[in-house]
């Protein structure tokens, strides 16, 4: 059984709390004035396989110790919030997918979450740590011009039921409208995901805000919408992770050429 | 006292304070302006440019400062223009390189090829930027040495700047044994590329088959990565793929060489002598 990850959690001096999110064993602990994190990714780990995890004595090690965090009072909370990737991620369908000229569908990807770890009342920020460290890829017209992104697959599922229940991933609903007269080629998708909110249904189930993309009939640029709160298939759901960077625009232009290649 | 006195009132004496008083005041006056124009440009040009105007502004003040006070102890200007136009001249046969290099930088500055901070090859010298300045580059290369390029020479010859586009390629150079079967080798690569992260998925790793060499099998791998990590691509990725060779039993050959005794399949006869010793 998947365990529930986030949440806040009573974290004082000489205790320590383990969880263990898909590949990744995370693990704090409170020493006099100070905040320790260890944290480690599982070999071969793959995605829908049974849950694995290290033990607490294999994960407190010095090995696995990656920062301390030196704090004046250790008598707090430790909250842990899902938040999405610090870099747009790049995602390609395993098949690619042809919509026809003036069809409209909607497709659901994932992307991997991280974990922001923040302690006490002033919410200090100890650390942003991925739960998959994903490929980097490049986004652009050309090697000259573009962006760093992270690298994903998707299956592109077309409805909400068919999707797995994964924690340490959220799921964005893409409303796509090919304007053209031809047909249009999904090749990959760039999600900016840092502007976008993380939400959880009653289900326990992480959801992004919905994206609505039209490409234009030149198919040189593509205006996306980031739809306000949370998606429509995501029942009862409250918002548990901000975004990283606020949208100053409502709709983001990209002139990249080949957006949808 | 009164000498003291008598050397105040003296009209000349005056005339050479004043002089000195516009002098000092130019020097106030230009720091102020150079200072305000800096603040304003801040933003826009980057720091080489900003020193240039600087320079440029302050001098060219205190130029004219300079000749207002001239004409104000009665020196005839005509005569100090003339003297400097000869001076110029004969200064200019003799200052060629500077002036070319002056020129040189100048064109730098307008075309752009590089800035500050970047890391740039000339010839064989490779550093990073520290500052372009009116006659030179100067760098710091990868093993803390200072090195200074006369701008004319940049001019002249091919710059590579490293760091110009966000990401770079790394072409690594892989020879196996002859009896490898190339599909296993390229698959091999491949995967080796897709468990690296920093390996960039798209532009996607490129397998080139360069020749069949003198011991081996040659192929050219290439793959994509930030400019950052260009370094730690190239170390990870050859560990990776020796690694990855070794568990799939593919052979990185040595250079080697065959001798045949005119037939392929006979043996090389070989006799022991002095067993003995």
């Amino acid at each position: 059984m998947h365990e529930v990850w986030w949440g806040t959690f009573p974290l004082r001096r000489g205790q320590h709390l383990k969880k263990q999110i898909g590949p990744l064993s995370l693990a704090f602990k409170v020493e006099l004035n100070e905040c320790q994190i260890y944290y480690n990714y599982l070999a071969d780990w793959k995605e829908d396989s049974e849950e694995a995890s290290i033990s607490l004595e294999h994960l407190i090690c010095s090995d696995n110790l990656k920062e301390r965090f030196i704090i004046s009072n250790t008598d707090e909370k430790l909250s842990l919030l899902p938040i999405l990737a610090d870099r747009p991620v790049v995602t390609k369908p395993v098949t690619p997918i042809y919509i026809p000229s003036k069809q409209k569908i909607t497709i659901f990807v994932s992307t991997p979450l991280w974990v922001r770890a923040e302690y006490g009342p002033d919410k200090i920020l100890l650390k942003d740590i991925a739960v998959i460290r994903p490929s980097d890829t490049w986004f652009g017209p050309n090697t000259m011009e573009g962006e760093v992104c992270y690298a994903s697959q998707t299956k592109a599922r077309l409805e909400a039921s068919n999707l797995s229940r994964r924690y340490h991933r959220a799921t964005t609903p893409i409303h796509l409208f090919n304007d053209s007269a031809s047909h249009l080629l999904l090749e990959r998708i760039n999600l900016p995901v840092t502007h976008l909110e993380v939400y959880l249904d009653e289900n326990n189930r992480f959801w992004t805000q919905a994206v609505k993309m039209i490409n234009d009939k030149d198919n040189e640029t593509a205006e996306m919408l980031i739809l306000p709160g949370s998606p429509s298939e995501a029942s009862k759901a409250t918002l548990v992770g901000v975004p990283r960077e606020m949208v100053v625009e409502k709709s983001i232009i990209r002139k990249i050429s080949g957006f949808f290649e | 006292m009164e000498t003291i006195y008598q050397f105040f009132t003296y009209p000349k004496t005056i005339e050479y304070l004043k002089a000195v008083l516009i002098v000092l005041v130019g020097i106030i006056i230009a720091r102020l302006i150079t200072g305000s124009i800096v603040k304003l440009l801040k933003k826009r040009l980057d720091s080489h440019e900003i020193q240039l105007i600087r320079r440029g502004l302050f001098y060219g003040i205190i130029a004219l400062f300079l000749l207002s006070a001239l004409n104000q102890i009665g020196i005839n200007l005509g005569v100090v223009l003339g003297a400097a136009g000869i001076l110029s001249v004969a200064i200019g046969f003799a200052s060629q390189t500077s002036a070319s290099n002056l020129i040189s930088g100048l064109f730098l500055l307008v075309e752009r090829p590089f800035s500050v901070g970047d890391v740039i090859k000339v010839g064989s010298t490779a550093g990073e930027v520290l500052s372009i300045d009116l006659l030179s580059l100067k760098l710091r290369t990868f093993d803390n040495l200072y090195v200074r390029i006369p701008n004319e020479s940049l001019i002249k010859s091919e710059v590579i700047t490293l760091t110009k586009f966000p990401i770079r390629r790394f072409d690594m150079q892989v020879s196996v044994a002859y009896k490898e079967d190339l599909n296993i080798v390229r698959d091999v690569l491949f995967e080796v590329a897709h468990d690296n992260p920093l390996c960039l998925e798209e532009p996607k790793p490129l397998f080139i088959f360069q020749g069949f060499g003198a011991s081996s099998l040659d192929i050219q791998f290439s793959l994509w990565t930030k400019k950052e990590n260009f370094l730690e691509l190239r170390n990870t990725i050859s560990l990776g793929v020796k690694d990855a060779f070794d568990d799939a039993h593919i052979e990185i050959p040595f250079p080697h060489t065959t001798l045949y005794t005119g037939s392929a399949t006979d043996p090389f006869p070989v006799s022991i002598v002095n067993q003995d010793k």
